[in-house]
Formats: structure tokens, C-alpha cells, sequence
């Protein structure tokens, strides 16, 4: 499908607005790369939730510590945590609205969930001590978002929210989360760990022989230790794997449901708007859809007038003669002033020249939303606030 | 009102290193950066990293140097700062004296079982893919000491005069990843008591942590979390590595427009009256632009007041030297704006 055609197909879909997305969405996933501000809209939309009623939630990774500190959040918990009405509650506001924020804490999310699938305390112990098991809980590529995941449908199925609103993490490959559950089960199935944990006499029969050599190889390059240790995390995991297995799948049925939604969030900047596109075409891929776009920190534009105008005007008034009511130190003034603005509208048609078109090709009948650059940073909930009201009365 | 700026007033902002009077001779160690065989580049994510990478080796390689840049989460980006098309684990001349490799742990895990350990690879991508997949999820750093690995083996193989490299740049993992994959060799050795892959990490552990060979950089904007990243790493960096610390790269810094002075003075103006001023002192017909100056200078003023302010932290937490390069405000990319980079940096370099 090419461009073009995606345009056109936005006139099939019924149109979507923030207000709406908010309102009829349970789960909303904001995917984008580092730092385009994505933990703060997250927080944003969970408050405008708040507002109107429901009972929302925000699940951040790593969030600025002033912005956590201005939600209440303590620090890693792995356990929500309930926002005071009276930071952010107003008097218009809906009294059923309740807001919760929480920081994810991928290894005790990981250590919880090996206990709920583990036979008993001595099994899980005996997983939790292991060195192999400590290592992929929490240094593995991939754990992170996995947790955010399984969080994500533990918060759900706990049904104390209406709406889970999901920052995900600021990983290299920022969809890694959409693998993630496939990831670990892709681990638990392979081949050359059956191979290696079953017992020597069938395992290795079943193995050809380039398996073979090569486990062999692994052995020497890191280690016999690593190798059992592994050997003993896999005979400990034994009988959690159809648990996991489960588990993973109803991840994935809680994504693709359609209160599920996605919002890309991304910058002006041309590297970020090219990456946002990448990632609606990769969350198409798998069968799921972009419901939103939100674009931050675009910069303003002052008048009509283009940067280079702006600029030979500058010049041109450095260039009059000096007079004695018009000193030649307030024309240079004058002229410096010229010449910030005229950088300030060069990067402004930039951007505008980077986001044009950007709503048809990722968008596709989706909710799209620019906030402007704000001059200072945004920790408090005022400044979310601000940021929300930004995201709610855009027109399109 | 718009007249001469008051002097005595005048408070230094680290802005005004951008204002080009600065003294870059006050830091004389800065140049020799550019003398080191491996400069690790790390920050947070959207700052500037690739472009500053590709910046400095474009420098280096004014400089007469030859340069591999390795491109560690190779999405091509070092290759486009060049104009050139995505290049693969063999490294490609990118730009004369410029070569680039993208990192590919696979590929570095053949090319070590074939020099390290003489094993024959099996040609059929399968069984290796599903290996591949094992090592990197079940050995703890694995991945990591292959990224490591083959760094400081192009470093040692061009200190031995066997790679044509002056200087081996590498665009690194952002700042959350960066101290495990520098960290992977001393990982592993603690991991493993014996067998080839001790010995082998022992001499990467040994170049990482020589002064005169590698140092550790961060990139970095005048943003919060950038800074408070920053802060975190040159932190982390000195407790769990064992890695020498570079210079600090501070990009996007905004030029100082006003002093503190002119500052309050510029708040109190209205638009309106600072028009009929302007028109009757300087005779020209404002009716249309004025407003639009103010809110420009305005927004200059509050931005660049609250990245001062998060400058400061920085310096008062760090005390690496630091490089200031400017918000690039014209339109460029590819060379053009690689080249911009290099001489902004080549300047703060005192070049």
C-alpha cells in the first residue's frame, strides 16, 4: 500500500478524537523514540482521564525525578500508587475520577510472577537464587518491556481501573514491547536448551551435529559454570513454562483487543518524525492500528514573515547610519532581535516542512495533536495540565 | 532603553562560549582527545549522539587521520551523516580518511570463533541463528563482550599497525547501557574462573582502562533529563568501570542574547511601547513586526534561562571538560551539517 492510498482510506474510518480515544479506549500504549516527551504525555492523558470521571492509571519506567515527585510516586514500587485528589482534582472535575501512578520495577514484576507460576515457595526459591535466572530478570535485552507487559495485563485483569495508560520503555528498539512476550517463550522453547538440559544420552541424538559442535563451543567460550547454571535454572523452571505460555498469550489477546490503542508520540525534529513513521508501520505490521499522534515541543511561529526575510532586514538595519536619537548600539539590538527571530521561524518552517503530510501517512483517520515547544521543563501537574489541555483542544 | 548594556552587570553564562571570545587554551588537555585511539560515545536517547560522532570524526580526518566509526545500534545513521548508504559489519569508506562499521553481534561472534577459537562455522544460518539466539539470551554479557570485543580488537589490531585506523570512534549504547557493555569484560571475568574467554577479555579490560588509548564521552543537551543522565553515568562510570572519562559534549546550546541586566529590562517592555519608541527614534515603519520580535526574543530569553540553569547543574556535578555546540538553527543534514558540527567542535577544540 503506498501513500496515496493510505490517505484516501482515511475518508473510510470514523473519524477519532482525543476526547473520544479517552472515552472508549481501556488500555493506551504511547510507543515513541527517547526523548520526545513520551512519559510526560502518558502522565497528561492519565490526568485528563481522571478528570472526566474515570479511574485511571500511568505506568512510566524511568520518569524525571521532579515529575515523579509532583505525582507522588515514592520510586520503583511494584505496586500502584494513589494520586491525592487535591493535587489534581478540580472543582468542575467529575468526583468519580481517581488517578494512580506507578514505576515499573521489571525484576520484582518478574519475581512475582515466578512465584504465582512456581509449585509452591520451594521452587520459587530455588529460581530466584539462581544466578542464570538473576541475570536475565534483570540485565536481559527484552525483560523490560516484557514486564511493562505483563503489568499491563495484571493491572487489567485486577479491573480496578478504567483506563491503563502505558509508557513504554526507552528501549533501542522502542517496539521491542510488541515481541516481548513471544521473546521469553522463543527462550523456554529452544531447541539447544532441550538439548542442553535434557539428559546427555537422548538430548544429544536429537541434536544434529552442527547443533552439536557448537554447544560444545559455548561451552568452552563461556564457561562449564554458566552452562550449568543454566542447566539448573531450566530443571527448576520445569512445569512453569505452559504457565508462562498462557500468560504470554493473553498479553498478546490484550493488545489486539479493540479498546486497546496505540498513540504515537514524537518530536518536530526530522530524525523523530521519520522514526514515528517507522513505527506505525511496524505496529501495522502486527495487525495493530495508530489511534493517535501526538507531536511535542513544536516550535512557534511569530508573523508571517520567513527566517531569510527576517535576516536581510536584520541586515539591512545594521547597515543605517547612526543617528543621535537612534544610536547605533540600539539598532545592533534591534537587528540581534531580527536575527532570533528569523532562527526561530527558520526552525519552526522546518519542522512544519518535517510534519507535513505526516497525519495521512500515519495517521490514517487518526487523532492528531501538536503542543507547542514549552520553554520549561514540565514537573509539575499544572504544567500536565497545561500539556493535557494542549492534547484536548487542538483542532485538527 | 535598547542602548548599551550595562557592564558591571554582566553575568557569565556558559552560553557565552558560544559568543566565540571565550579562551578554549584555558583546557589544554581537550586536544588531546583527538589523540586517543578509541573515544566511546554515549547519552541519552535524541540528544545528538550520532551527529556528534559523525562530526568529530569528520575532524579527525581533517586532521589527517584515518577513522573507523562503529556504529553500535546500527540504524545507519553515521553512514547518512555522510550521505552514504547503510553499510554492514565490513567497514565502508563512507567520506575520504572515514570508514564506518555497523555492529552485528552475530557477525562478531563468527569472526571470534574463527580467529579465538578455530572452530569451523557451519555455513547454514539456521542452527547458527538459533545458537546465536542462545548464547546472546542465556551467557550474561555475551552480547555485550562481542560489541566490546571487536572494538578493541580493531583498536589493538591498529595500535599493532595490522588496521589502517587512527582513531576508532564508536557511536555507543545510550546511557542506560553503556556501563554494562563497557563493563561486559570485567563481568565475565568474574563470571568465568578460567578458559579462553578469561584470557580473552583480559587484555580488552586492560586497553578500555588505558588513558592514553580510550576515553568515555557523553553527549548531552541543556535539558533535564539529559543532565540528570549525565550526571548518573559520570557517576556510575567511575564507581563500576574502570574506563577513563573524556569530555563532556553539550549540544544545542542557545547563544546568549541578552545580559542578566538587559534581561529584566527586556521583560518590562511592552509590545506597544517599545514600537512607538523604536518608530520614533529610528524612523522605520514597525506596524507589523514588532510583537513578532518580542515573543521571538521572549521565548529566546525563558529557553535559554532554563538551559542555563540546567548547565549549571551539570558543571557543578561534573567536573569534565566540557565542548559547547550550538542549536543548529539553519536547515541542513548530511555532510552539510556534519561539516557545521566538525567546525564548531574544531573551534571549542581551540583548532
Amino acid at each position: 500500500m503506498n501513500k496515496a492510498d493510505l490517505g484516501t482510506s482515511a475518508e473510510d474510518q470514523p473519524e477519532i478524537t482525543f476526547a473520544s480515544l479517552l472515552a472508549e479506549s481501556r488500555v493506551i500504549i504511547c510507543a515513541g523514540s527517547g526523548g520526545v516527551g513520551k512519559t510526560t504525555t502518558a502522565a497528561a492523558l492519565a490526568i485528563q482521564a481522571a478528570r472526566s470521571g474515570k479511574r485511571s492509571i500511568v505506568v512510566t519506567i524511568d520518569p524525571a525525578k521532579r515529575l515523579a515527585d509532583a505525582l507522588g510516586l515514592p520510586g520503583l514500587a511494584p505496586d500502584p500508587v494513589i494520586i491525592d485528589d487535591h493535587l489534581w482534582m478540580r472543582s468542575d472535575d467529575s468526583t468519580s475520577g481517581q488517578l494512580s501512578a506507578m514505576m515499573l520495577d521489571p525484576k520484582a514484576t518478574f519475581d512475582a510472577l515466578v512465584a504465582r507460576y512456581a509449585d509452591g515457595v520451594e521452587q520459587s526459591e530455588r529460581i530466584l537464587a539462581n544466578s542464570f535466572y538473576r541475570s536475565i530478570s534483570s540485565a536481559l535485552g527484552g525483560t523490560q518491556e516484557y514486564m511493562a507487559m505483563e503489568k499491563l495485563h495484571e493491572l487489567s485483569e485486577c479491573g480496578d481501573y478504567d483506563l491503563i495508560v502505558v509508557d513504554t520503555p526507552p528501549s533501542r528498539n522502542a517496539l521491542d514491547f510488541l515481541d516481548a512476550p513471544e521473546r521469553l517463550l522463543r527462550l523456554l522453547n529452544n531447541r539447544v536448551f532441550r538439548v542442553i538440559t535434557a539428559p546427555a544420552r537422548t538430548g544429544f541424538r536429537a541434536a544434529g551435529v552442527a547443533v552439536q559442535t557448537l554447544v560444545r563451543a559455548i561451552s568452552r567460550v563461556i564457561g562449564t559454570e554458566v552452562v550449568d547454571d543454566i542447566v539448573a535454572f531450566f530443571r527448576a523452571f520445569e512445569g512453569m513454562e505452559e504457565g508462562f505460555r498462557e500468560r504470554a498469550m493473553s498479553v498478546r489477546a490484550l493488545i489486539a483487543e479493540s479498546t486497546t490503542q496505540f498513540v504515537l508520540i514524537t518530536s518536530p525534529r526530522r530524525d523523530a518524525v521519520e522514526e514515528a513513521e517507522y513505527f506505525a508501520e511496524r505496529i501495522g505490521d502486527h495487525g495493530y492500528r495508530v489511534s493517535g499522534l501526538i507531536v511535542n515541543r513544536v516550535h512557534p511561529m511569530f508573523g508571517s514573515e520567513h527566517g531569510d526575510t527576517l535576516r536581510s532586514r536584520a541586515a539591512a538595519l545594521r547597515g543605517l547610519p547612526a543617528t543621535e536619537t537612534a544610536p547605533a548600539s540600539a539598532r545592533d539590538r534591534l537587528s540581534q532581535y531580527l536575527d532570533v527571530l528569523a532562527d526561530f521561524q527558520s526552525v519552526g518552517s522546518r519542522e512544519r516542512h518535517n510534519l507535513d503530510g505526516v497525519q495521512l501517512r500515519l495517521g490514517r483517520g487518526a487523532a492528531v495533536a501538536f503542543v507547542p515547544f514549552l520553554a520549561r521543563d514540565v514537573h509539575s501537574i499544572e504544567a500536565l495540565d497545561e500539556i493535557a489541555a494542549l492534547i484536548f483542544v487542538t483542532p485538527t | 532603553m535598547l542602548g548599551e548594556p550595562d557592564g558591571s552587570e554582566h553575568d557569565l553564562h556558559p552560553e557565552e562560549l558560544l559568543r566565540g571570545d571565550h579562551e578554549t587554551a584555558q583546557e589544554p588537555l581537550l586536544p588531546e582527545l583527538l589523540k586517543k585511539r578509541l573515544l566511546v560515545i554515549t547519552g541519552k536517547g535524541g540528544v545528538g549522539k550520532s551527529t556528534v560522532t559523525a562530526g568529530l570524526a569528520l575532524l579527525a580526518s581533517d586532521l589527517g587521520k584515518r577513522v573507523l566509526v562503529v556504529e553500535v545500534d546500527a540504524k545507519g545513521d553515521i553512514a547518512s551523516k555522510f550521505e552514504h548508504p547503510p553499510v554492514g559489519f565490513v567497514p565502508v569508506e563512507v567520506h575520504p580518511n572515514v570508514s564506518v562499521l555497523a555492529m552485528d553481534t552475530e557477525a562478531s561472534l563468527r569472526e571470534y570463533l574463527r580467529l579465538n577459537l578455530r572452530i569451523p562455522v557451519v555455513g547454514r544460518i539456521g542452527p547458527i541463528a538459533r545458537v546465536f539466539d542462545f548464547v546472546a539470551t542465556a551467557a550474561p554479557g555475551v552480547k555485550e563482550v562481542l560489541t566490546i570485543g571487536k572494538i578493541a580488537w580493531e583498536v589493538r589490531e591498529s595500535i599493532a599497525g595490522r588496521a589502517p585506523w587512527d582513531l576508532v570512534i564508536v557511536d555507543a549504547a545510550a546511557t542506560g547501557h553503556v556501563v554494562a557493555q563497557l563493563g561486559a569484560p570485567d563481568a565475565i571475568k568474574d563470571l568465568v574462573s578460567v578458559g579462553p574467554i578469561r584470557s580473552q577479555t583480559e587484555w580488552m579490560t586492560d586497553l578500555l582502562a588505558d588513558p592514553a588509548i580510550t576515553a568515555l564521552n557523553v553527549v548531552t543537551t541543556p535539558e533535564e533529563m539529559p543532565v540528570s543522565e549525565t550526571i548518573d553515568l559520570v557517576a556510575r562510570a567511575r564507581s563500576e568501570l574502570d574506563v577513563p572519562l573524556g569530555a563532556v559534549f553539550v549540544n544545542r546550546v542557545l547563544p546568549e542574547l541578552f545580559t542578566r541586566a538587559e534581561e529584566s529590562a527586556f521583560e518590562a517592555l511592552s509590545g506597544e511601547a517599545v514600537r512607538s519608541q523604536l518608530e520614533s527614534e529610528l524612523g522605520l515603519d514597525l506596524s507589523d513586526g514588532v510583537e513578532s520580535v518580542l515573543s521571538g526574543a521572549r521565548l529566546a530569553v525563558t529557553m535559554r534561562r532554563s538551559r542555563a540553569e540546567h548547565l549549571s547543574d551539570l558543571r557543578a556535578a561534573v567536573d569534565l571538560p566540557m565542548l559547547y555546540l550550538p542549536y543548529l538553527f539553519t536547515r541542513s543534514h548530511g555532510v552539510r551539517e556534519t561539516r557545521v558540527v566538525a567546525d564548531a567542535l574544531s573551534a571549542e577544540f581551540g583548532l
